[in-house]
């Protein structure tokens, strides 16, 4: 699967209004359907596991990706455009996660020096894409 | 209690006891430190069994032991009294700088490293200090050929150095987390030397040498626990996680555990820690939610769990300092846990023995009959908590 954040994938999630309700906690959900899960992967990988851990402190162990939207639980984190394709978040603490697609899967890299691989999640009864 | 494979077992080099008049050569009066720390932040000191060390009481016959007792209290409440919570200290503590990490192109000096204290003893009691700017000192970079030049000096002398220490008392806890304990200091290094055991200068730790680093700051109003927020309407929560965990089962809350209470929800309750012949033991990466809404539908405590490989804790308080700032409290015992932000009731905490704070981290393992009995390393779930603060107080009254 390619990771494209311009044209077709934009155009959808423009074409499907897919933005949370959101309320005075400042939450938005993520779109019900549209945008795909992408989730860190689970594997006993020490080498990845910091990147893993910050990845879970910040919300972006499972996301939701809808177009140039990324949703780290019920937080819509506001993105730039990033050299190769990618995007970066910019987190609540001023650290920063740069989206870089490869192949089928994500690189995210903080700026705090971690990474980690993210996969799309598998479509699954009640949840997922 | 301080972890035990960091436990630094640093020598003070305190050289006399002279109170008040030491620390420009470089003796550190411990009872100074002890009542600054006291005063600056407002921990109690139990003044009647302090001052049972003193050498006046200790000298005392038994007829007079009570009225030299009430004196040395009176001498000790008078000596808090005018204590500078300002004073700079000088400590001087017997030390090791790290082999060359080349890949950071550094060497560190250990004392500086996170989980690191230096102990000592006032009043009958142990306090630990640590020095909350230590990691922006740590470091003592410089080039490989450099590098090469000054770890055979280090070498030569074994590695062994002495860390001469300029600080001031700042407050109570680690702000790493990774001290726990009572009677924590906090303190911020204004200077200090490294120097070999013939008195010479090898290192002049710096902050000014150390990169910036982005301190974050704890926000009660806009906290979340992995991008999941208090406040939200159930409605909003149920959409979320759905969508990225899975099915949520609702359910009142009969008994309450906080009045107000009214909803519960859960994905994959209880699903996230190993128990005796469970026969799915969970894995890595499975995610558990449990939170608690109000009466009126808004969402008012959310705990979410995830399922680890082992790691080392620090990756995972390190992450969590990283996102949330200084630690208000920590506690040690199996796992540990980290408290931020204001204090909330304890009826409200998924942990109601470690510290009551709006948001909890806890780091625990995941003992199955495998790594008990087979020397496996154990699986690591990690939990977040996060209770809406002001909406508890509010519901207190």
């Amino acid at each position: 699967m390619q990771i494209r954040w311009v044209g077709g994938i934009v155009a959808t999630a423009v074409m499907f209004g897919c933005s949370g309700s959101g309320d005075a906690s400042g939450a938005t959900p993520p779109p019900k359907s549209s945008g795909i899960v992408w989730e860190v992967d689970s594997a006993s990988n020490r080498a990845t596991a910091p990147g893993a851990m910050v990845a879970f402190a910040n919300g972006l162990h499972v996301v939701v990706i809808d177009g140039t939207d990324i949703y780290a639980g019920m937080t819509k984190l506001p993105t730039e455009a990033a050299p190769n394709g990618g995007r970066v978040v910019k987190l609540s603490n001023g650290e920063t996660a740069t989206f870089t697609p490869s192949g089928a899967e994500l690189n995210v890299t903080f700026s705090s020096g971690e990474s980690v691989q993210m996969h799309p999640r598998p479509l699954r009864n009640g949840a997922g894409s | 209690m301080m972890r035990a494979g960091l436990l630094a077992t640093f020598a003070l080099l305190v050289l006399g006891a002279q109170p008040g008049s030491a620390n420009a050569q470089g003796q550190l009066d411990t009872t100074l430190v002890a009542l600054t720390y006291h005063k600056a932040t407002g921990t109690p000191l139990d003044f009647a069994s302090a001052v049972q060390y003193s050498p006046a009481v200790q000298a005392a016959s038994n007829f007079d032991r009570d009225d030299v007792t009430k004196q040395e209290i009176a001498r000790l409440q008078s000596q808090m009294a005018a204590t500078d919570t300002t004073h700079e200290f000088v400590v001087k503590v017997d030390d090791n700088i790290s082999e060359y990490d080349h890949a950071r192109g550094e060497f560190s000096i250990v004392l500086f490293k996170p989980g690191y204290s230096v102990p000592f003893n006032a009043f009958g009691q142990q306090y630990q200090l640590v020095f909350a700017n230590a990691d922006a000192m740590r470091a003592i970079p410089m080039p490989k050929d450099q590098a090469r030049v000054f770890d055979a000096s280090l070498n030569s002398f074994g590695r062994r150095v002495t860390d001469e220490v300029h600080f001031r008392v700042v407050g109570a806890g680690d702000p790493s987390g990774a001290v726990t304990g009572p009677r924590v200091v906090r303190a911020e290094i204004i200077a200090a030397k490294i120097l070999d055991p013939s008195g010479r200068v090898v290192a002049a730790p710096s902050e000014a040498n150390a990169p910036v680093a982005k301190v974050a700051k704890f926000d009660p109003t806009t906290v979340d626990v992995s991008g999941l927020r208090v406040g939200s309407s159930i409605k909003d929560l149920v959409a979320t996680l759905t969508r990225l965990f899975g099915p949520v089962t609702r359910e009142p809350i009969t008994k309450p555990v906080y009045q107000g209470l009214a909803t519960t929800l859960t994905v994959n309750d209880m699903g996230c820690f190993a128990m005796p012949g469970r026969s799915t033991p969970p894995s890595p990466g499975t995610v558990c939610v449990t939170a608690m809404a109000d009466n009126n539908d808004v969402v008012r405590t959310i705990r979410i769990e995830r399922v680890f490989p082992w790691m080392d804790q620090d990756v995972f308080r390190n992450a969590l300092v990283q996102k949330y700032g200084p630690v208000a409290d920590a506690q040690n015992g199996g796992g540990f846990t980290l408290g931020w932000g204001p204090k909330v009731p304890v009826e409200l905490l998924y942990d109601r023995s470690g510290p009551p704070y709006a948001l909890t981290a806890e780091y625990l393992t995941n003992d199955d009959y495998m790594s008990r009995g087979m020397n496996a390393l154990p699986q690591i779930r990690v939990v977040l908590s996060l209770v809406d603060a002001s909406w508890a107080a509010l519901a207190s009254k």
